[in-house]
């Protein structure tokens, strides 16, 4: 007998489904099914993830060829019936597409509404119906309406009547009514299984699901849970004994006629960007020439032209010309509305994409291959990042709308799952344990800690791993992490197509308006063929491109990221001392420790910098390696004169996700589609695990290879601690870039650096007061913000014969709106402010515009000190028309001008930086009495001597890959030093350590090269001091 | 209405109201375990109040409850109960009237979680010695019912409140001017032009005070100060009383009851004083968690008030009670006041008798046959039976409908079947209740001997286990 279920569930369909999609489908081939309808409720998010199961299953041989995998979607029409609608071919698939779109785009996001008139331009073939009977029947009308109703919309032989048994108590006389019903309609039934799971165990979790919906416990959601587990793929066996013959034969006649396969979708790019008349090639070598001829303007270095010409015949041998003038046109919009931008990608390091600007890296220039980057042997589809300044890229979306279209147009879903917060959180919540309990819970599973901990982590929560109820969280917490909670969008993977989306796949809404979404994500994409751009936003593209106009102002000349000369001793000498607060990428406190054992001189090095200090190499165990083989403390080996040569660019150390790959194919023999199926497993394990396979096919292959065992495991482990964090070489080359413009431009402009970082902020490690601090150790003036001088941005002023300083900008005074620091300016282009009331009548200064500027002291040109400024503005009346200026004048008050000490206190209040003295160096002869050393002075220290240190806490970090270790960096008024505190010191002075905003330790100071930090031992909270300042000032001076 | 002019005010500055009054039936010794109450606004939730303990272990009020969770990982954080902290005042005013016949209920101090309650103590003072004996007198008597306190006296209602919270006895003058109640932009202007007393406020140009926070700062002024008078409604006493308290963790045997319960009393005691008043009955209701309460009504031969006599009543209760399950927290609930001297009076009240027909045979039927053997039957919407219908002892405020053929003779124990019976219809399959008692079962309908009908099932965890469950009409 052979039985295909028609009605089925994935995960997809949230808070219903508790199996996921590829289990479903393995479950139904090892029940020997004919063929399983994945039927997710007016969703095709899990179709991908099921066709994809299915496609592996296939390859590997494992399922009968005629199995057939079926598309539909479930829907509970808002006025009438409830029914399953299945594709019959491609024209019904698209269909389906359509209406789905139309019932999401209909009700906001996560919802969807469809009514029966929705369905009534549904053509009748393309599509089969299966009605879903009420059940228990409260009017046997409503049936009857409804039948009436879908016979009209369907032609006979495509509509069936589902019978669904699940070992109810009426299951009898449920059957008995249907048969009656077929019979006076004329319609016949056919057996389906409303699967929600693939397997019966997983009604515990599909109770949660349930609960979660209904927005109650287990406990007391009640009827609202299925009665019984029934609801999963049950045997055939089972289910001959349950539904009667002729019903279950009646599904293969369905299944015959869902011809429908997802393969089948073939994907077009947009047409538009090549004129009529002129082929895809042609316009793209076209575009090129011009390109070549702008980038090198006195023709280009033969070794390029080789390259372009190489570039252009694979290009046009895997058809990808759309996709290159589809970015092309992107950049070029960008370019012409002057936003910097810049791409990365394995095509973007391309001599094509240098020529049409997609990217900045000069082929000339840099000792790359770039045949690494694009291969024809992988049959990679091209993937090119674009990065845009982060402020400008909406202007970049709206233009893609604009040029495509609303239906053209779509941001990749990103499928947000369950990690073990939110699993903890949604479990704990359906068993009922109360907010505190799920708090504490959640609380004692923080993120840099794995499931394996759970148990201990319980344990010291104060709960009983053993008491059932936790011992239930467990198990199901540990089944609902990987399973998609919500579809969010992409950070900014946009699909163009040539033809409207929807035929594709169903759009919805996203939650920000405005943005439609697709259901799939971009390993669905990538997998059906589609081809998405990424539109992302970068804050140091704004930053360096402000410090260009900056210096373009001051100086009058204007460079661009290719203009700048390569090599710079003086800057490498800066990156070689870690001086390094600001720049891109190597700014944060791993990068710069690591930078003064690398010691980068050349750009390769800064792509080795960029890749090698991020979780995958560090887990890998790899980092080590590199750096003594770099240092010359251990020897240059290759496991074998094959990897030497995928090996020789990192010393014999794999680095690069692109090097793993080639590994696996040179040395373990994978094909370049195994390989590609590797780095996408590599990039999902953590999700979803899968990565053993490899474990044992590397493991297998390098033997055969001759490799030895503890090699192969290595490799593996590296791969492992890739996972969604190894990083490309094609990446790491376009971001070395930027590392390289922004620390040439901290090197030579200092000034000009420092207030184009403040002014793009929120973006990097360091906050302005950090920045400041950072420029000011450079010898760079900075200059309070005030009323009468300050633009809304940091600015440069000129000195005589000297480099320029920097005047802060209204935008750092904290609470000032943005309008009321444009009305300051405005007015005060009219004429300089005569006095406080001249500049409130003018700039129309609302009381709280006011009070932030006194707070920030910037109205001290105008009233003298703060306290002053804060008593005039307070009493400071605009007053209409003609009384303007007629408010009662007061009597001054004889006010104290604040201390120094409050004025620092104040100035961190109001704006996060002073630029009087440093508190530290308020509290300076306290701290000497308490033996603390300034930053200088720490810094003389031998290695292992004992040291105090006090500053304020400017960063406090948990990296995942250092367990239970805190480093925080301290600052005082000589600068900032760096601090580890080991695990059990940090539990010993947790609330010092996590609440202090002053703390004072003592450790050992250790010291490798330039590198120092210091080792705590104690840690005393001095945050009161600080205050302590403000009523006893005097004390300290 | 009385005017302030010529009186003597005592402000009683409760701190730590929102944790005194769900928790002040621990004793000090006992409370070594961390507690604090947490207050959630926006989608903060901070810590309003900490115990002593929790204090020690380096918790402040003001830290989420997050971090102090992760500060102190046995922290036991309760919700602020609005609610119970007006009950708990309303108790302390009435408790306060042994002192005098003036209380007034101010709104709340500024400090979160805080409480207080205003005397008129002009007239007392000749009753009690000085205002010194007066405050040692009360002091001494909130500690004793659990709660922390801080007084202060003046001759205005807001000096003396100004006072009790600033906990300090320099000339008013020289207090900060932060102790002012003046909304928190008007505070914070004045500070920020670098004032810092009340005395530098007091001396402000009048005009520039009311141009830049209006007229209201100088009205809170003059009352401070006396200028203006302050007339304040007297708080009036209410005819009953009720007090609660609730437990950190659950009780397990009823001695540890006692503690608490003798504050409750003690409180009930000083309230009934101050209304010169008895009581003739008195309800404990012990709760508990995730079961129904536990009632134990006390009915007195006379009229009393006596805080010892009426724990005697209750202990004897208690006792006699075994506990089934855990207590989490106390409430006590007494009959209408009664003058205290006056004879019994009509002691039963006669209004109450016009009940319903069956109502009143339900009564009946429960005073013959206890209370749980007679009820109100009522469908509830779960799928394992045992738990379809439940017997209540009041009429259910909804009602479940249900389609599912179920027996009206229901057995609450089912009874296992030597063989399997004759079957008629199923099976139904039931599978549920995992999270506390995991069923799994196939049920039928099925015939006996005697041909009547019967609701059997087996147990799908043993199958060859036959059970009758019900039987149909």
């Amino acid at each position: 007998m052979l039985y295909t279920e028609l009605h089925c569930l994935t995960n997809f369909s949230f808070q219903r489904g508790a199996s996921h999609a590829d289990e479903l489908v393995k479950q139904a081939v090892a029940l020997d099914y004919a063929g399983l309808a994945i039927t997710d409720e007016c969703s095709f998010a899990g179709s991908a993830r099921a066709h994809l199961a299915c496609k592996e299953l296939t390859d590997a041989g494992l399922v009968d060829p005629g199995f057939r995998l079926i598309h539909g979607t479930e829907i509970q029409l808002a006025d009438g019936p409830k029914i399953l609608l299945l594709a019959c071919h491609h024209a019904g698939y698209t269909r389906l597409c359509q209406l789905i779109t139309q019932g999401r785009m209909a009700a906001n996001k996560g919802h969807y509404h469809l009514t029966r008139a929705d369905l009534e331009t549904l053509p009748p073939d393309d599509c089969l119906a299966i009605y879903i009977p009420p059940r228990p029947v409260p009017d046997p009308d409503i049936r009857l309406d409804e039948l009436a109703w879908m016979h009209d919309l369907c032609s006979p032989e495509s509509l069936w009547i589902a019978v669904e048994l699940h070992r109810g108590q009426d299951d009898a006389r449920h059957l008995a009514d249907l048969r009656a019903l077929a019979a006076a309609s004329g319609i016949p039934l056919v057996a389906a299984g409303d699967v929600h799971m693939h397997k019966r165990n997983r009604r515990a979790l599909q109770d949660v699901m349930t609960a979660l919906r209904s927005g109650k416990t287990v406990a007391t959601a009640g009827t609202d849970l299925f009665p019984n587990g029934e609801r999963y793929l049950r045997s055939r066996q089972r289910l001959a004994a349950i539904y009667p013959t002729d019903l279950l034969e009646q599904t293969a006649l369905l299944a015959q006629r869902c011809e429908f396969s997802l393969s089948e979708l073939a994907y077009e790019y947009p047409y538009e960007l090549v004129p009529e008349g002129v082929e895809p090639e042609d316009h793209l070598r076209r575009r090129t020439e011009a390109g070549a001829a702008w980038r090198w303007p006195q023709g280009e270095p033969p070794k390029v032209r080789e390259q372009i010409e190489r570039e252009l015949a694979l290009i046009h041998e895997m058809g990808y010309e759309h996709y290159f003038l589809t970015v092309h046109d992107i950049v070029a919009f960008a370019r012409s509305q002057h936003i910097l931008c810049q791409g990365r990608g394995s095509a973007a390091n391309s001599a094509v994409c240098y020529c049409l600007g997609i990217t900045e890296v000069d082929p000339s220039k840099r000792d790359m291959l770039f045949e690494r980057f694009i291969s024809r042997e992988r049959n990679e589809p091209p993937d090119i990042d674009v990065d845009f300044e982060h402020e400008r890229r909406e202007e970049v979306i709206q233009y893609i709308y604009r040029k495509y279209g609303r239906d053209r147009a779509a941001l990749a879903a990103t499928v947000i799952s369950y990690r073990p917060r939110s699993a903890i959180r949604d479990v704990g919540k359906a068993l009922g344990f109360g907010a505190d309990a799920i708090d504490a819970l959640a609380k004692s599973l923080s993120w840099w800690e794995s499931m394996e901990d759970l148990k201990n982590r319980l344990m010291e929560a104060g709960f009983d791993p053993a008491e059932q109820r936790i011992g239930q969280l467990m198990r199901l917490v540990h089944e609902i992490l990987g399973f998609p909670r919500h579809l969010s969008q992409h950070v900014g993977g946009f699909v163009l197509s040539e033809k409207p989306l929807h035929r594709l796949v169903p759009v919805e809404n996203a939650s920000m308006a405005d943005r439609s979404i697709i259901q799939w994500d971009k390993d669905d994409l990538e997998a059906l063929g589609l081809l998405k751009v990424d539109v992302l936003a970068l804050g140091m593209l704004s930053c360096i491109r402000r410090c260009f106009d900056l210096i373009a102002g001051f100086r009058g000349k204007r460079h661009n990221m290719a203009s700048l000369p390569a090599g710079d001793t003086a800057t490498y000498d800066m990156i070689c001392a870690a001086d390094t607060i600001g720049v891109f990428q190597i700014e944060s406190r791993a990068q710069m420790s690591m930078l003064p054992r690398l010691r980068p001189r050349k750009f390769f090095d800064l792509v080795i910098e960029v890749a090698i200090v991020r979780p995958g190499p560090i887990q890998g165990g790899m980092v080590h390696p590199y750096l003594r083989r770099r240092q010359g403390l251990d020897p240059v080996t290759y496991p074998s004169d094959a990897l030497k040569e995928v090996l020789e660019r990192t010393l014999g150390v794999p680095l690069f996700q692109e090097q793993v790959m080639q590994i696996a194919m040179v040395a373990a023999g994978y094909t370049a589609g195994e390989a590609d199926k590797l780095r996408r497993d590599m990039a999902a394990w953590k999700r979803k695990g899968g990565l053993e396979p490899h474990r044992e096919k590397i493991t297998q292959g390098m033997l055969e290879r001759g490799y030895d065992t503890d090699f192969a495991d290595r490799i593996f482990e590296q791969i492992k601690g890739f996972g969604s964090y190894g990083f490309p070489e094609s990446h790491a080359v376009s971001f070395a870039l930027l590392v390289y413009v922004s620390c040439w431009l901290k090197c030579h402009e200092p000034a000009a650096f420092a207030a184009a970082l403040i002014n793009s902020q929120p973006m990097g490690f360091y906050a302005p007061a950090q920045i400041i601090a950072d420029a000011r150790r450079h010898n760079v003036e900075v200059r309070p913000a005030d009323v009468q001088q300050s633009a809304w941005d940091c600015t440069l002023e000129s000195r005589p014969d000297r480099e320029p300083a920097i005047r802060l900008g209204l935008r750092l005074v904290k609470g000032l709106a943005e309008d009321a620091g444009h009305r300051i300016i405005a007015a005060r282009a009219q004429a300089v402010f005569a006095s406080m009331d001249d500049l409130i009548h003018r700039a129309a200064l609302d009381r709280h515009a006011r009070k932030a500027l006194s707070r920030a002291d910037a109205l001290r040109s105008l009233a003298g000190h703060r306290h002053r400024a804060h008593w005039q503005t307070a009493g400071a009346e605009i007053l209409p028309g003609l009384l303007a200026g007629t408010a009662a004048r007061e009597t001054d008050l004889p006010l104290p001008a604040p201390s120094e000490a409050q004025d620092v206190l104040a100035d961190y209040a109001s704006t996060g930086l002073t630029l009087r003295r440093h508190p530290l160096a308020l509290l300076r002869p306290m701290l000497r009495k308490k033996g603390a050393l300034t930053t200088t002075e720490y810094e003389q220290q031998q290695h292992n001597s004992p040291v105090t240190v006090a500053g304020l806490v400017t960063t406090r970090q948990r990296p995942g890959t250092a367990k239970g270790v805190i480093f925080l960096t301290l600052e005082d008024e000589t600068g900032p030093l760096n601090v580890i505190v080991w695990k059990d010191i940090y539990q010993q002075y947790r609330r010092e350590i996590l609440g202090g905003k002053l703390l004072l330790i003592k450790g050992k100071i250790q010291r490798a090269g330039e590198v120092r930090h210091c080792i705590a031992l104690q840690v005393e909270d001095g945050s009161a001091w600080v205050g302590q300042l403000e009523t006893a000032s005097r004390d300290f001076h | 209405m009385k005017k302030s002019t010529g009186s003597l005010w005592l402000c009683l500055h409760l701190p730590r109201l929102a944790l005194d009054a769900l928790m002040r039936g621990q004793s000090r010794g006992e409370a070594e375990t961390c507690i604090a109450i947490a207050d959630t606004a926006g989608n903060r939730r901070t810590l309003i109040c900490v115990n002593n303990a929790a204090a020690a272990a380096g918790l402040q009020t003001g830290l989420t409850a997050t971090t102090a969770r992760s500060l102190v990982p046995g922290l036991i954080i309760r919700q602020r109960r609005l609610r119970l902290e007006a009950l708990a005042l309303h108790s302390l005013a009435g408790w306060c009237q042994q002192y005098t016949a003036f209380v007034h209920l101010p709104g709340p101090p500024p400090e979160p979680g805080a409480g207080r309650l205003l005397l008129e103590v002009g007239g007392s003072r000749k009753l009690f010695g000085d205002l010194a004996r007066l405050h040692e007198q009360i002091s001494r008597g909130l500690q004793a019912l659990g709660y922390d306190m801080a007084s202060g006296g003046s001759r205005t209602p807001e000096a003396a409140m100004l006072r009790a919270r600033s906990g300090s006895q320099k000339p008013f003058s020289q207090l900060p001017l932060g102790l002012l109640e003046l909304p928190g932009p008007a505070l914070e202007s004045l500070q920020h032009a670098g004032l810092k007393s009340i005395g530098e406020v007091l001396a402000l140009p009048r005009d520039a005070l009311a141009r830049r926070h209006g007229p209201a700062c100088l009205a809170y002024l003059d009352r401070l100060t006396g200028r203006q008078p302050d007339p304040l409604t007297p708080w009036r006493s209410r005819p009953r009383h009720r007090a609660i308290v609730e437990f950190p963790g659950a009780v397990e045997n009823t001695q540890a009851l006692i503690f608490p319960l003798r504050r409750l009393l003690d409180e009930l005691q000083g309230v009934l004083r101050g209304r010169d008043a008895a009581i003739q009955s008195l309800t404990l209701t012990l709760s508990h968690p995730d079961h129904p309460a536990t009632q134990l009504p006390v009915k007195l031969a006379a009229p009393s008030r006596a805080a010892r006599h009426l724990e005697s009543l209750l202990r004897e209760k208690l006792d006699a009670l075994e506990l089934k399950a855990p207590v989490d927290g106390l409430q006590i609930d007494s009959g209408r006041f009664v003058p205290y001297s006056a004879r019994q009076g009509d002691l039963f009240d006669s209004h109450g008798a016009e009940h319903e027909a069956w109502a009143t045979l339900l009564d009946r039927l429960r005073n013959r046959l206890g209370h749980e053997a007679a009820g109100y039957l009522h469908c509830r919407g779960d799928h394992r039976p045992e738990r379809a219908s439940q017997l209540l002892s009041e009429p259910a405020t909804e009602a479940v409908t249900t389609t599912l053929n179920r027996p009206v003779w229901f057995l609450p124990r089912p009874e296992a079947l030597a063989a399997q019976p004759n079957l008629l219809t199923g099976p139904e399959r039931i599978e549920a209740g995992w999270w506390q008692r995991e069923m799994r079962r196939d049920y039928f309908m099925a015939r006996d001997a005697q041909g009547r009908r019967m609701w059997v099932y087996r147990d799908l965890t043993q199958p060859a286990c036959w059970y009758v469950h019900g039987y149909f009409g």
